[in-house]
């Protein structure tokens, strides 16, 4: 339990440990994408994290990243097939970003870090835990980014009938400059709470 | 020997196992793949070819085309509706699908869809807009013709003359490649089906 908040918030993947960067900043230009895309990986994560953690006994050291990219490229390729087959529409508009996956680096940091050196449950509450905070950071940066490029958010409208989209939030540098505002934000948001943890007696 | 296959046990025996798994999967979504992708088209046909209302009912049969790609037969199932083909061309920001739907006789344009591009959001993307694509649509029942090429221009184009297109704002490369795209393909492949 303690493995599984740990992920959301005080070790968030995204906004803490920034890892997994490139699909954060190519799938959140609508909520949509992002709630796939982070579901997606939490599968994934979800699964690896549960093999992993099985299998550890038996993992060799110099062939462990083998069999972690073994584990991992199957559940992706799992997921790819099924949205595929089942959501034509978002897996056309997530393009690559499914399959990159394979190469994302929160998945490979929690079997090295956490799946190969723990029980199974602390491990699946990790996943958990990693997975929802991944899901929650995207979902933070694209609401921003579709409110401001779009005035919509999950295609309803909620800006002003006159409001000017800010085309900049759905290319690349809207992306970077979300992305670096809100790790800031949430790095100003603990200091404060850890001077005052400090402040007191 | 010996050593060598233990250690590599693991990994030898989840290679088999994933793979029969993944073969297992595959084997079930990939028709409902098929499908969707033949869908996709339909569905764009349904948009580019007049008379072409309901994209369940449309019978769809593809002709080969000498450089290889592939040219759609339509018909509502008696009669023929139209021609419609898939495109590729550079735009802006990199490659721009097209489908081209061309009119029974194959003599002329009757409407275009985007399939997939790259355009820059806000600016070159407007060429998914309907305000563009129905530049391209028959003009009161009469389809742009192909005898010869269609020319982007900046101004409102001359009433009465087909073979002006106007720019969108703001995206000249992007109008002038979809229009590229179109003149090098359309004629050709209205001979060749015709």
């Amino acid at each position: 339990m303690a493995r599984f908040i740990n992920g959301i918030l005080p070790e968030n993947p995204v906004l803490r440990l920034v890892l997994g960067i490139c699909p954060t900043l190519a799938v959140t230009a609508n909520i949509k994408g992002a709630i796939t895309m982070g579901l997606a990986a939490t599968f994934v994560l979800f699964c690896s994290n549960m093999f992993v953690s099985l299998l550890k006994r038996f993992l060799q050291p110099h062939l462990r990243i083998l069999v972690f990219t073994i584990i991992i490229a199957a559940f992706v390729t799992i997921v790819d097939m099924f949205l595929k087959a089942y959501m034509y529409e978002m897996s056309r508009q997530l393009g690559p970003y499914i399959p990159l996956i394979i190469v994302n680096c929160i998945i490979i940091a929690r079997a090295e870090a956490c799946a190969s050196k723990s029980k199974l449950l602390p491990s699946l509450g990790d996943a958990l835990g990693m997975g929802l905070g991944f899901t929650l950071a995207l979902c933070i940066l694209a609401s921003i980014r579709e409110i401001l490029a779009d005035g919509t958010w999950l295609n309803m409208r909620v800006m002003w009938d006159s409001f000017t989209p800010w085309t900049i939030m759905k290319l690349a540098p809207g992306a970077f400059l979300t992305f670096g505002i809100v790790v800031g934000i949430n790095n100003f948001i603990r200091r404060k709470i850890e001077e005052r943890k400090s402040s007191q007696p | 020997m010996i050593n060598f296959l233990k250690q590599s046990a693991l990994v030898l025996i989840l290679a088999v196992v994933f793979g029969s798994v993944l073969a297992l999967i595959y084997a079930n979504t990939n028709p409902l793949y098929e499908h969707n992708q033949k869908m996709a088209i339909k569905y764009a046909i349904q948009t580019t070819i007049p008379g072409a209302k309901d994209a369940a009912k449309l019978e769809v049969s593809e002709v080969e085309l000498s450089d290889g790609g592939k040219a759609y037969q339509v018909s509502d199932g008696s009669k023929l509706l139209g021609w419609a083909y898939v495109a590729k061309g550079k735009g802006f920001g990199g490659d721009i699908r097209l489908l081209v739907g061309l009119n029974a006789q194959a003599k002329g344009l009757v409407g275009i869809d985007v399939l997939e591009d790259v355009e820059t959001p806000g600016f070159g993307n407007s060429i998914n807009k309907e305000s563009w694509k129905s530049k391209f649509r028959t003009r009161n029942g009469v389809p742009l013709p192909l005898d010869k090429p269609l020319v982007v221009v900046k101004r409102t184009p001359k009433a009465g003359n087909p073979y002006q297109i106007q720019a969108i704002t703001g995206a000249t490369i992007s109008s002038k490649a979809v229009v590229k795209i179109i003149n090098e393909t359309a004629s050709e492949v209205a001979r060749q089906v015709k």
